[in-house]
């Protein structure tokens, strides 16, 4: 067996682990969080809300994350007294990762069929009860594989936050090859760790999936 | 902090030079991850073979890794192996690698779509298999899949933003430089946020145009 | 108990409805039948105010569905009070429209629990007498989606009588089903007819609408252009229109 010779790196990357998978799990949880409060404004708020919402939406989903994150981190003044560049990566990756879960969440309420409301009124249900009992439960079933879509998407895009200098992963795979010259080993070890972490998202959210199939 | 209207025109220019980069790169990149879907769709509907076994695994590996570091890899590996090209090439090659594992999920679901009906028709004809995927599945699946090729060109668009982590000056790049050399934070980034904007909804647009188009010719 | 007055329904530059009027008495079932685009459907869901109708009035056991005052102080209820009037008719669909999300008996329970706000055990028990009746009692567990076609139609069927309404309306509740499965619905809803239950069916089942109908409603361009009593209409049409559509009718039958 050939010696891998970026194994004596192994504890470097697995402390920029611990940052990336922090920085995964702030952004993903608050992004969730975030878009379903949105997703409830915008139903609960009237039709000036939901516009405003969905208008804004469009424009950070039409911009790379990359240019959403610099702008973030630029606009925020330089502060002793905490970590900016953590701060802005969070907060950047997390309201765009929220304007795609309002987007899948809106997307998904007005897909469900209309025959489904139709049901709901000729048993006379109100729009309220028919949209909390009926509405809500398919649509919410029919987010399930896009939003672990997009959860996978915001943690391959917490590579992004090495483009301000948060010491996670990616730069630290960077600093390392730039002294050491073992692209391929050192950026392997790297995209096995993220693999790991968005294929075992991937499979849970599969198994939520069939879990909540309408044919289960 | 005041807003300058005046410093995004005079600059302007700059920004430009940077969104014709950004524009030539996302299609530079599309055309060669088109294909690649392709030749991956086809590995991963035939089933039981070895190469159905490596496509998937590029397709599970490159959409469950992030693309900076396959860009990365490119960029800095490839010169290791003795091909040392200019960054512009490493970094349509690395989106290309990327976008080629998604558009080869989505080719695969569109010929499967297709072929169940239209395979036997063909067959009917006496065409062999592989003339009836060449002169009647594809050339359906590719305006089947026109718009999810129109979508994968936005998102090349937007992550072709990466490409300024290997110094390449296209529309990111442009406004970082031009951020840090003046200050004008606010400008530059509105400015620049307003060029993918309009560029990726453009680019939508156009596309669906062609796909309007194409419906009619046929 | 139910009065069809000069209803008149557009969309945008389109009239669905021209003008319609009839009566449906009580224990009686009137079937409307006629060419696709004739607006039966569209009559259909006016009468439980799915589909707003512009003019006119449909009213039941006295009460104007849908609408609240008269005249230019017409206008329509609040959707508590819509809700309220729907509760007392029972409709179903051609597409089932079962709710994916929930097993056999909790579709039938859905309205009687949530919307009647009835004790869930005895509910529970009524449900399942239904399920009983229309033979699916072993499937009460089941999803939506694990049935077929016919079953989930008679789970339909079900889930609006669990409502104990004073009247079903059925909207080509046959017409998206296998040949084969189309019986068993006509039996579930033939035995409703033998119960006394007001109906009125839309429907393609023209030999179903002779036997089982009192009346027979034959609709064209959102007008009735002839009504009557079911078999002679049927064995003796007076229109030319309607003669056309029945000889179209046989001759499809006969392929």
């Amino acid at each position: 067996m050939p010696e891998i010779a970026a194994l004596k790196y192994l504890p470097v990357l697995v402390a920029a682990l611990a940052t990336t998978a922090k920085l995964s799990a702030m952004v993903v949880a608050c992004g969730l969080a975030l878009g379903v409060t949105l997703t409830a404004a915008a139903h609960l708020g009237g039709k000036a809300v939901a516009l405003a919402i969905g208008a804004v939406g469009y424009v950070v989903r039409g911009m790379p994350l990359l240019v959403f994150v610099f702008g973030v981190y630029f606009a925020l003044p330089p502060s002793f007294t905490f970590d900016t560049k953590m701060l802005a990566a969070v907060v950047a990756m997390s309201v765009y990762m929220a304007a795609f879960v309002f987007e899948i969440f809106r997307g998904a309420i007005a897909g469900v069929p209309r025959g489904l409301t139709d049901a709901a009124s000729a048993i006379g249900m109100t729009p309220r009860l028919a949209f909390r009992r009926m509405v809500l439960p398919v649509a919410l079933r029919m987010t399930v594989a896009p939003i672990v879509n997009r959860t996978v998407m915001s943690i391959k895009g917490t590579s992004l936050a090495s483009a301000i200098g948060v010491w996670e992963l990616s730069l630290a795979g960077r600093e390392i090859i730039q002294r050491d010259l073992q692209p391929f080993q050192v950026l392997g070890m790297i995209a096995l760790f993220y693999f790991v972490i968005c294929w075992a998202v991937a499979l849970a959210g599969a198994a939520v999936e069939r879990r909540v199939s309408f044919e289960h | 902090m005041t807003f300058d209207v005046n410093y995004i025109w005079r600059n302007l220019p700059l920004l430009l030079e940077g969104l014709q980069l950004t524009v030539l790169v996302s299609l530079f990149g599309l055309l060669l991850a088109v294909p690649l879907g392709l030749v991956v769709a086809l590995a991963l509907l035939r089933r039981g073979r070895p190469e159905n076994l490596a496509a998937r695994a590029y397709v599970q590996w490159f959409r469950n890794t992030p693309p900076l570091i396959q860009i990365y890899l490119v960029y800095f590996g490839f010169p290791m192996i003795g091909l040392s090209w200019n960054p512009l090439a490493t970094g349509v090659v690395g989106l290309a690698i990327y976008h080629g594992a998604f558009l080869a999920e989505v080719f695969r679901a569109g010929i499967a779509a297709v072929s169940d009906r239209q395979m036997m028709a063909a067959r009917a004809l006496g065409m062999t298999d592989g003339k009836a995927m060449r002169r009647i599945i594809i050339p359906q699946v590719v305006r089947l899949m026109l718009p999810a090729i129109a979508n994968e060109l936005v998102l090349l668009a937007k992550n072709s933003s990466l490409l300024s982590t290997i110094a390449i000056v296209e529309l990111t790049m442009a406004g970082k430089l031009l951020a840090e050399q003046s200050g004008a934070v606010y400008e530059v980034f509105a400015a620049v946020a307003a060029l993918y904007v309009i560029l990726t909804v453009g680019m939508g647009l156009a596309l669906r145009r062609a796909e309007w188009k194409l419906r009619l010719e046929h | 108990m139910i009065v069809v007055e000069g209803v008149v329904k557009r969309f945008g530059a389109l009239v669905a409805l021209r003008g319609m009027t009839f009566e449906v008495a009580r224990g009686e079932v009137v079937c409307l039948i006629g060419p696709s685009g004739s607006g039966k459907s569209t009559m259909l869901r006016c009468m439980n105010f799915l589909e707003r109708y512009d003019e006119g009035r449909v009213v039941i056991d006295g009460e104007t569905i849908g609408y609240e005052g008269d005249g230019s102080e017409r206008r329509v209820r609040r959707a508590v009070d819509l809700a309220r009037q729907r509760r007392r008719v029972g409709m179903v669909f051609q597409s089932y429209n079962l709710f994916p999300h929930q097993t056999v008996l909790e579709n039938v329970l859905e309205g009687p629990v949530h919307v009647l706000g009835r004790p869930k055990a005895e509910a529970r028990a009524e449900a399942l007498a239904l399920l009983e009746k229309i033979g699916l009692a072993a499937k009460a567990g089941e999803r939506p989606a694990r049935l077929s076609g016919g079953q989930q139609q008679r789970v339909a069927i079900a889930r609006a009588l669990a409502m104990k309404p004073e009247v079903m309306l059925f909207d080509e509740v046959t017409s998206a089903l296998d040949p084969e499965l189309v019986g068993e619905v006509l039996q579930a809803i033939r035995g409703l007819a033998e119960e006394g239950m007001t109906m009125v069916l839309v429907t393609h089942e023209i030999a179903f609408a002779r036997e089982v109908a009192h009346r027979i409603i034959f609709m064209d361009e959102g007008q009735i252009v002839e009504a009557g009593p079911a078999r002679e209409l049927v064995m003796n049409p007076r229109t030319v229109r309607l003669q056309a559509f029945l000889r179209r009718f046989r001759e499809g039958y006969m392929l």
